[in-house]
């Protein structure tokens, strides 16, 4: 027990070192640099993270933003769900999912936002595109974990003829949820990114995109500075969630 | 008796068995013996319906025990055991006859190798089969893990009086659990041994000579 506390106090602090080194490089830039519009100073990025969250429209775009990053994970979560499993367990649909699961993969997301503008409106055109860029994602991770369970679990089921609700129940959720809860962690905060981006190139009125975009053509690159800084904190704190959840919830995976 | 009978598989353009033909008596256990590669594992899996073939295989119900034992990480030992037998009773029962009473709410990253061992036995047993299979069970334990488990295992097996059929290529666990031994080579029965079975089991002792003809019937 001290061991491993002792060996956490350690890792604790060298990331906390981490941390300290990345403002005091910022630092340093801004020094060098010399110009403010370029590189904003620290204080006054830390000014305005905190001015944020005073202000009532900051919160709305926060949560339009948010609500988009949680719709388009919902859509591609089922889609890929759905289409991972048929694909398991009937093979056509496998080949069939197979190259437009590959054409998604390549797609230049930029571009096809572009395109995607064309069509919808500012609102949901990042919701799309978020989707898009998902959904073969989450395709792949949980038919890679329902392929990874071991083939001699699926024998004894088979040998000692496990009904369907237990095979179901016993095996393939228990087995597939924790790596595709984990994976749930990093593609959220993945969406987060997404759909910024998104709301950025589309100028997305009342989100956290359209407010870096608006900061970006008035020159308040601090005020832009301290909107990603949102938008990296949203991502790790979601991230740190899901791994705590994930301990929680797991037990049975501890000392593996 | 349950019979095969005309037993033939392939896998691709190599034929495992063709027109096999193997039968064995209920009650008993027992072996086949066979270097890597003969067609030992493709015998448990045809009987177990785990591949397809073609031939006359008695329909019955089985249980296996794995070369590896194939727990559920995520259940206990005692949850692992309840998906084949609801009976409360019967699974503590089986439980204790196997020593494993202290492990019985312990998740399987928490068992050693003999002890997953035990839990895929007690498995088998709770299993309402008229026939145990079992593939080279003890080839990942160490010499004292198998005198142990194969203890267990027979005395399970005399006192429920179930029929086994185990598959192998060590001689030593043949003469330890055997009732009879049947040598196989390239899809065939070569020939067949009755060893002389001690209490506890042991593969040495009276079966010293018979263990020389087996050896000598492998390497011809």
């Amino acid at each position: 027990m001290k061991s491993f506390l002792k060996y956490n106090k350690i890792n604790l602090i060298f990331s906390a070192l981490s941390i300290i080194f990345v403002f005091v490089l910022w630092q340093v830039c801004f020094f060098i640099v010399g110009n403010d519009y370029l590189v904003p100073s620290l204080n006054d990025t830390v000014t305005e993270f905190f001015t944020l969250f005073s202000e009532a429209f900051f919160w709305k775009a926060f949560l339009n933003t948010f609500l988009r990053v949680l719709s388009a994970f919902a859509v591609s979560f089922i889609l890929g769900a759905v289409c991972s499993i048929l694909s398991v367990f009937f093979k056509p649909f496998n080949s069939f999912i197979n190259p437009i699961i590959t054409i998604l993969r390549a797609l230049p997301t930029m571009a096809a936002l572009l395109i995607i503008l064309l069509w919808l409106s500012p609102k949901t055109a990042p919701v799309l595109i978020c989707v898009l860029v998902l959904f073969p994602l989450i395709y792949t991770q949980i038919n890679a974990q329902i392929n990874a369970i071991d083939s001699g679990i699926l024998q004894m089921a088979k040998v000692y003829n496990l009904p369907f609700y237990k095979r179901l129940t016993k095996i393939y959720l228990p087995l597939t949820l924790p790596g595709i809860f984990l994976y749930s962690g990093s593609n959220l905060s993945f969406a987060i990114k997404i759909v910024v981006s998104a709301e950025v190139m589309a100028n997305t009125l009342t989100a956290l995109g359209g407010l870096m975009q608006t900061a970006n053509l008035y020159l308040q690159t601090s005020r832009l500075a301290a909107l990603t800084i949102v938008a990296v904190i949203l991502g790790l704190l979601i991230e740190g969630f899901f791994a705590l959840l994930y301990k929680v919830i797991f037990k049975w995976k501890r000392g593996e | 008796m349950f019979e095969i009978k005309n037993l033939t598989k392939k896998y691709g353009d190599l034929c495992v068995y063709n027109n096999f033909n193997f039968a064995f008596k209920k009650g008993q256990i027992t072996c086949v013996l066979g270097e890597s590669g003969c067609g030992k594992t493709t015998l448990l899996n045809v009987i177990a319906n785990l591949t397809e073939y073609e031939g006359s295989v008695p329909k019955i119900k089985t249980s296996y025990i794995f070369q590896t034992p194939n727990l559920l990480p995520n259940l206990t030992v005692y949850g692992n055991l309840q998906l084949v037998c609801g009976d409360e009773e019967k699974i503590k029962s089986v439980i204790n006859s196997c020593g494993l009473e202290e492990k019985i709410n312990s998740y399987p990253n928490r068992l050693s190798g003999g002890q997953k061992q035990r839990v895929s036995i007690a498995r088998a047993f709770l299993y309402d089969a008229e026939l145990i299979l079992m593939d080279e069970p003890f080839s990942f334990l160490d010499l004292k893990l198998k005198l142990s488990v194969a203890e267990l295992f027979i005395k399970m097996q005399k006192s429920l009086n179930k029929t086994a059929l185990f598959v192998t290529h060590d001689i030593d666990e043949a003469l330890m659990l055997a009732d009879r031994i049947v040598l196989i080579k390239s899809g065939e029965i070569q020939r067949e041994f009755i060893p002389s079975k001690s209490e506890p089991p042991r593969p040495f002792g009276e079966n010293e000579e018979l263990r020389k003809q087996i050896i000598a019937e492998l390497i011809k």
